[in-house]
């Protein structure tokens, strides 16, 4: 016998062909539009600040009639140089930015925005994506021709790198961003072939895309006008960031004894634990775990961790540094749309104020003769559960303005006369067992999140079960679809996709439904306000940041309400979500409640390291 | 809203200023699931569980059964199996329970004997059955009076959800896989002679 055979796996790249594509003339055919304007825009402009186009590119896709325009052409037009009226699909990748660029020029945004990212991300959402969700990425998936990524990023950095350009490089230039159009060309039939000839949806799911292309406007519109920060505190905490991390440090450890010089010591950490009898939870190897998401649950439960986990959240994730903003003093960076499964925006945390570090949203403080409003969905995800359930005592419990008592009563923990004064604890231990449903929690993370014991939680979640038959009939119905192989969806149709190969986890499962139709909410909300002429800075999670003049800051906040609440209708039919209002005027500033300690406290380091540079001048 | 423009005769735009036309409306996926019993357990409520009873008569059975304790298990006799094991058979009244956690059983409830002889266990455990038929009860042996306590619980707990089957299919679920002793070819009645 000869030798044996090896088998080698040969390297395979996933590259899904799509079995039942449409030839594009067909696709074409069948739309309802007069025209079909697929652009790209090329542009530069330094963190924080709005873009500066350098040049665009337009193809209409039926007639192939091309638009190439320089900066100087385009600044020379006020409208753009193709119809994007109500007869007209505006079609790009990542659309915020082209748009943004609209904006930046002073023209209207397109009606009709159809955004092939949101629907590439629609298409795979929950599968894996072998090559990013990049324009590249989505033309290798469908097994599409592309340029080369060194081709891409030689180009992108002679665009970034701000001209001035000879008349070969605006050539070059635009013929790259050329390229980028015509992978459009190539991508639009695949993805739209798929939502516009499904019959039996009659349009509507091209229709839920063009509902994600008008979110795509209002991002550009968010992006546009950005979040006022205090750049003069922002500046004097990067000068005297390292000596006002020391400080810190020095301040915080006189209580723990758990710092050597800047370095975290984890035995110190565990003596102090045993000393203060706080049972800390443990990795497999035996170590102490010490994850923020550990630290921040601790923290809840036992409130003498707390200053210790704030102080090491602000060594390990702030970079001051990192924080886009612009000249202009406006924090603006990527909002990341439909970058969550659940469709919620994820920009990144060190770029974007409301990144995790809550003290550092004090630097947020209106310009002078404006307020900022800072509006909120009150219990979004009950509201939803209880809506989309149809659950009536859930509905009754959250219409009662006090989910969590409303639960303690419901479920006999306490008497119809109870009141959140007189039973405070029982309300606080129902609170982590409605919100930790909300969440998609498990027993054990209620309980360290509440401080409970596991089995009292596990008692309180039963009684959850027997109190809302009706939501966890439909909450392991909608498990049981996914896990099943199928599809959960938004009421505007954003998908999670469950296919064969795909793991999902359960919890996330049962919570996609509230978190998923949440960001429906908040995303109608912001179409609708910034459409409205509101400024608009940002969207967090389940909440708007508004600006506008002092004397007209009352009514802009009355107005984003009565449009918030429109937009919770939309999703919930049924009820109506409340909406709260933080309203603050200059000059004061933007505080948020859990990081209004840790401000103070590294306000104070700084006035005294400032007054001791003073000395010793 | 913003208004598009849909001529006669032309394909409508889908309009996302409208978001009401783009909703998904009723049942979007056409599966889902129902948990299924595939076996009922035949066994006294434990001394941890709060347990209901089945009020309605339909959901009894007396009946005779063989409990092979080492085992802990049960086996459904037939009449005409009965002469075949004699004094190994206990007469029971098996009632349909249910726990906290929604766990449907059987409880073999012993009949009391004709004789008129009093045992203490059974009746208080008949009483603890009774109580169950309105409310959440558990039982724990109280080996100094002889008899078990029962709690009650006093809060406000809703009333179980039952499942949708008749008797018979219960049954045939806590008896299957051959423990259904209708004749002297068991292998159970074997080896109780021996064999």
């Amino acid at each position: 016998m000869g030798g044996e055979l090896m088998l080698v796996k040969p390297k395979v790249y996933e590259v899904r062909p799509v079995a039942t594509v449409p030839p594009p003339t067909a696709v074409l055919d069948n739309l309802p539009f007069q025209e079909i304007w697929c652009c790209d825009f090329e542009f530069n402009g330094a963190d924080g600040e709005i873009p500066t186009p350098v040049c665009m590119v337009a193809i209409e896709a039926r007639s192939g009639r091309t638009i190439r325009l320089w900066r100087n052409e385009l600044v020379a037009l006020t409208s753009p140089p193709f119809e994007t009226g109500p007869d007209a699909l505006f079609v790009a990748y990542f659309a915020s930015a082209e748009i943004g660029c609209f904006l930046a020029l002073g023209w209207e945004p397109p009606v009709l925005v159809l955004d092939l990212f949101t629907e590439f991300r629609a298409e795979t959402n929950g599968l894996s994506v072998a090559h990013g969700n990049g324009l590249l990425g989505a033309l290798a998936y469908f097994g599409l021709p592309m340029m080369g990524g060194d081709e891409k990023t030689t180009m992108r950095n002679l665009i970034l790198g701000g001209g001035p350009w000879s008349r070969d490089e605006q050539g070059a230039i635009l013929d790259y961003c050329q390229e980028d159009v015509d992978a459009l060309l190539r991508l639009f039939p695949v993805l739209v072939g798929r939502l516009a000839t499904l019959a039996s949806d009659k349009y509507v799911r091209l229709g839920q895309a063009l509902l994600r292309g008008r979110f795509m406007t209002a991002v550009a519109r968010m992006e546009y006008v950005g979040v006022p920060i205090d750049i003069g505190v922002l500046e004097r905490l990067g000068t005297n960031w390292d000596s006002i991390k020391l400080a810190l440090i020095s301040e915080v450890n006189i209580d723990y004894g758990v710092f050597d010089d800047q370095t975290f010591k984890a035995n110190r950490f565990d003596n102090w634990l045993a000393r203060n009898g706080i049972p800390w939870p443990r990795l497999p190897t035996g170590r102490l775990a010490l994850d923020d998401d550990t630290f921040r649950q601790m923290a809840r439960a036992f409130p003498e961790v707390a200053p210790l986990r704030e102080l090491r959240h602000a060594l390990g994730t702030l970079r001051l540094n990192k924080l886009q903003v612009g000249a202009d003093g406006r924090n603006r960076c990527l909002l990341s749309p439909f970058s969550a499964k659940t469709g919620r925006n994820q920009p990144s945390s060190a770029k974007f104020i409301f990144g995790p570090s809550r003290w550092l949203r004090g630097l947020i403080k209106p310009r002078k003769g404006y307020g900022i409003a800072y509006l909120d969905f009150g219990s979004q995800e009950i509201a939803i559960a209880a809506a989309l359930s149809g659950d009536p005592a859930m509905i009754d419990a959250y219409i009662s303005g006090d989910p969590y008592l409303s639960f303690a009563v419901q479920a006999g923990l306490a008497p119809a006369h109870a009141t959140k004064e007189t039973h405070k604890a029982v309300r606080n231990r129902c609170k982590a067992i409605v919100l930790g449903v909300g969440y998609g929690m498990g027993a054990e993370s209620m309980a360290y999140r509440a401080g409970l014991l596991i089995a009292e939680a596990r008692e309180l979640l039963r009684r959850h079960r027997e109190t809302y038959r009706v939501f966890w009939c439909w909450a392991d119905n909608n498990v049981n679809i996914a896990l099943a192989g199928g599809e959960l969806r938004t009421v505007y149709g954003w998908p999670l996709r469950c296919g064969a190969g795909i793991q999902p986890n359960p919890r996330s499962l049962l919570n996609f439904p509230m978190q998923a139709n949440g960001a429906e909410m908040l995303r109608l909300a912001a179409c609708m306000a910034t459409e409205a002429g509101l400024r608009v800075c940002a969207p967090i999670h389940d909440a708007l940041l508004l600006e506008a003049p002092l004397k007209r800051l009352d009514e802009d906040v009355a107005r984003t309400k009565d449009i918030m609440v429109a937009a919770s209708e939309m999703v919930l039919k049924s009820l109506q979500c409340r909406v709260d209002a933080e309203i603050v005027r200059y000059p004061d500033r933007y505080q948020d409640e859990a990081g209004v300690e840790m401000w103070n406290r590294v306000m104070n380091i700084l006035e005294s390291t400032e007054a001791q540079a003073r000395d010793q001048q | 809203m913003t208004e598009l423009n849909n001529a006669p005769g032309m394909t409508p735009t889908p309009n996302p200023y409208d978001p009401d036309s783009l909703r998904v409306t009723g049942d979007v996926n056409a599966i889902g699931a129902e948990k299924l019993i595939l076996r009922i357990p035949v066994r006294k409520p434990t001394k941890q569980e709060f347990y209901r009873v089945n009020s309605d008569p339909k959901f009894r059975l007396s009946c005779a059964i063989l409990e092979l304790k080492e085992e802990r298990e049960f086996y459904l006799v037939t009449p005409a199996a009965l002469s075949i094991l004699g004094e190994d058979v206990r007469y029971v009244e098996l009632l349909l329970c249910i726990n906290r956690q929604s766990a449907v059983f059987f409880w073999p409830l012993t009949i009391p004997t004709a004789d008129g002889r009093r045992n203490s266990w059974n009746e208080s455990a008949r009483e603890a059955a009774k109580i169950a038929e309105q409310g959440w009860v558990r039982m724990v042996s109280n080996m100094a009076e002889g008899s078990y306590s029962v709690y009650q619980a006093t809060g406000k707990i809703p009333d179980p959800e039952w499942p949708k089957k008749s008797m018979p299919e219960l049954i045939e679920l806590a008896f299957k896989d051959g423990k259904l002793i209708d004749s002297e070819d068991h292998p159970v009645v074997i080896q109780l002679h021996g064999g």
